[in-house]
């Protein structure tokens, strides 16, 4: 008896309980949803920003996009403006791709609009940060002739491929990471929309959210064997050899099939050395000069070549990331593994400027193609 | 079912019961708890294990001398009648609270991460029903169902390695650059997510294998101890110190991380599966709280489980403002954890004085 008035009691409860849980409004189905997957952030002054959204329509047939802007301060407002404009509900889920103007980057920071969306759970991880040159609406509202719809579009540009690897792929996570690491400075893809293309066209380098200043794809490829990528990028070297008529340019295109880099300092607090090892090994694509590749020791001249000229371009663009006091390569971790105490960023900057370089370069060529 | 006292926790359950009532809602926000610590958070884990280790000695000398009795029925017997009911409702009081701690943190992080455009009640109803369902089952079930969630979910250590390669390990370079305030205050504000062992004390009667019942708990332990580093070294390589500092649930962070070719957004599978984690040590401390009202009451009701779930589900839901729950439930329930798990050396005092004048056991 007393069992059943227990059940009885509990149930009752419960259902009392449950009477709060109707909801007015229904949870919308998956086709009332206005998936946002590209968003962009113009300057308009220190306070505002000009938000523009993406949406793709799905249709039959022919894609299309729809395309609003707003001015807020924060994401998180603009959502709350444009979701009065569309005809669907807005959601963030399907986020892909953050444009930034360099003005806004430059004269404001991004910190503030990329952590309000690292805030929101329902953004994922999944979504790449970009800069462009001039205005972030113009490329959303662009027009591309023979190209998808400017969402996959975007996606598709700015998804990791070895092509394009000489910038750091840099999703809302690694840039938060790279924006609170005491231990270097973030990069980001600097994108310039020309002749109905958008190209990935050099690195855009930044102190904590802004912009300070760029470095080109060649120096890129660098920076990432250095920050420890394994698959680089095809890099150009160009040579002279001496042969009978004289002075002649060698041109090779090489693969890097799998790099390895070694950072170590010796941990010195006067006079830090860092050492830097880099292990290099691939395949010449493209060859043009009088070398038979097939014999040993042209072959090995032209690796001693091939590596004096890396650990030079290396030296010289350490030396001037140095003299200019930024370390997109991440040089400074070195620096922190060997040191005790409470490390800043001021202390491991003022460590590196003052950092020598022992640079060795060991390079492998594992194949050169079919002919000789 | 198994009631009363059947010896029926074999030494595999044992461990099962150990790892998965230790393992909870606190794992979620670890490497946050203990980011005074910077990059060198990842052993505080260990730290944690050798205090656990030291405690459970105490607890096991202390059940060998009463090896047919719970906590409860030693209480009554060293500190009398109503002194030793008086300390039981506190213990028991201590097991309510740690349910919810479970559960509250649970539906917390439902809310924030699945469900933010809803309240959280129906979550917070369906949890409740099922750990009264499972605790009603008795010890022996809770433990299988341990067991059971240790398979379920085990197998998620396995995602780490995502975030793993994404970061750097030479992050836990150098090695113990940190002072002892830091690491006093890591190891205050996590060890919540090392309690649960405690709960020994009680079900100490039932272990069928007694004389091995310390080695199968610190086996447990030590299990907790290494996932707990392989998380944190993982948090260290993926996070900056910055992040882990700010993130409430670095782990839903981790989850992200995790890319799969046929499936996306799978912190929602992870979010998802962690439900037998929270229920695992709800129902255990739940067990608790029943067995000390029935040690009690020295009869079985089914009122005795009913009335610990509708507290620990009114304690959610009911008119306690968040803010007095996070303090009941981030400090009153550790302190309490802190008092039990050095209870039973007073205990041991106790019993040697009693037993030296002649009146012991």
């Amino acid at each position: 008896m007393m069992r059943w008035i227990c059940w009885y009691l509990i149930s009752t409860v419960f259902s009392l309980a449950l009477a709060g849980c109707t909801g007015e409004f229904e949870r919308p189905a998956l086709e009332d949803m206005a998936m946002i997957g590209v968003m962009g952030f113009d300057y308009i002054d220190d306070k505002q920003m000009n938000v523009v959204v993406a949406i793709p329509v799905p249709a039959r047939g022919k894609e299309s996009t729809q395309v609003y802007s707003t001015k807020a301060s924060m994401t998180s407002e603009a959502m709350l403006k444009l979701a009065t404009k569309s005809e669907r509900t807005m959601t963030l889920s399907q986020l892909r791709v953050i444009l930034f103007s360099e003005e806004l980057v430059r004269k404001v920071g991004i910190g503030k609009v990329v952590l309000d969306l690292y805030r929101n759970p329902i953004v994922g991880e999944n979504v790449f940060i970009a800069i462009v040159k001039g205005k972030a609406e113009d490329i959303i509202r662009g027009e591309y002739r023979n190209k998808p719809e400017v969402n996959t579009y975007l996606n598709d540009l700015l998804r990791p491929r070895v092509e394009t690897a000489f910038s750091s792929f840099s999703t809302i996570h690694d840039f938060v990471f790279m924006m609170t690491s005491k231990t270097g400075d973030p990069n980001l893809p600097y994108l310039i929309k020309q002749n109905g293309n958008i190209q990935i066209a050099k690195v855009a380098l930044l102190r904590k959210d802004k912009l300070i200043g760029f470095y080109s794809q060649r120096e890129g490829k660098l920076v990432q064997c250095l920050l420890g990528q394994k698959r680089l990028p095809r890099v150009k070297f160009e040579l002279t050899e001496q042969t009978n008529e004289g002075e002649r340019l060698e041109e090779i295109i090489f693969d890097f099939v799998w790099s390895k880099s070694k950072v170590r300092s010796n941990g010195n607090q006067k006079k830090p050395v860092i050492d830097i090892n880099l292990e290099l090994r691939g395949v010449v694509v493209g060859y043009d000069g009088k070398k038979n590749l097939d014999k040993r020791p042209q072959m090995e001249k032209l690796v001693k070549q091939m590596e004096a000229l890396i650990k030079r371009e290396t030296a010289v663009m350490l030396k001037k990331f140095q003299q200019e006091g930024v370390d997109p390569a991440g040089i400074e971790e070195s620096l922190r593994q060997k040191y005790y105490g409470k490390w800043t960023r001021e202390k491991g900057l003022a460590l590196y400027q003052q950092a020598g370089f022992n640079i060795k370069v060991k390079l492998d060529i594992l194949g050169y193609g079919t002919i000789k | 079912m198994d009631r009363g006292k059947i010896h029926s926790l074999r030494p595999v359950l044992v461990v099962g019961l150990v790892i998965n009532t230790m393992v909870g809602v606190n794992l979620l926000s670890l490497a946050h708890y203990a980011s005074k610590m910077g990059y060198n958070l990842w052993w505080s884990p260990i730290l944690m294990g050798l205090i656990v280790t030291l405690t459970i000695f105490p607890m096991i000398a202390l059940c060998r001398r009463y090896p047919e009795d719970t906590l409860f029925r030693i209480h009554e017997k060293l500190l009398g009648k109503w002194l030793g009911r008086g300390i039981n409702v506190v213990v028991i009081v201590y097991a309510i609270l740690n349910a919810s701690t479970a559960n509250e943190g649970y539906v917390r992080l439902l809310q924030t991460s699945m469900l933010n455009n809803q309240t959280i009640t129906v979550p917070l109803l369906g949890l409740t029903l099922v750990m009264f369902y499972i605790t009603n089952g008795g010890i022996k079930l809770v433990a299988r169902f341990c067991l059971l969630a240790l398979f379920f979910t085990g197998w998620m250590l396995l995602l780490l390695q995502y975030g793993f390669q994404e970061g750097g390990i030479t992050h836990i370079f150098p090695l113990f650059n940190t002072d002892l305030a830091s690491v006093l205050d890591a190891l205050n504000q996590s060890f919540g997510s090392m309690l649960g062992y405690e709960v020994l004390l009680i079900y100490y009667p039932f272990i069928v294998e007694k004389k091995k019942a310390l080695k199968h708990v610190l086996i447990g332990v030590w299990s907790v101890v290494l996932f707990y580093v392989l998380v944190l070294i993982t948090s260290v390589a993926y996070f900056s110190e910055w992040q882990m500092a700010n993130l409430v649930y670095p782990i839903l962070n981790l989850f992200k991380a995790v890319e799969l070719s046929f499936m996306e957004r799978i912190e929602n599978l992870g979010i998802g599966l962690w439900v037998f984690l929270i229920l695992s040590t709800s129902t255990t401390y739940l067990w608790m709280a029943r067995t000390g009202i029935e040690d009690m009451a020295r009869k079985q009701r089914l009122w005795h489980l009913l009335l610990p779930t509708a507290i620990s589900y009114y304690m959610i839901r009911g008119p306690l403002a968040v803010e007095d729950q996070r303090f009941i439930y981030d400090y009153v329930t550790v302190y309490l954890g802190y008092g039990l798990i050095l209870w039973p050396i007073f205990l041991l005092l106790l019993h040697a004085l009693r037993s030296g004048r002649g009146e012991g056991a």
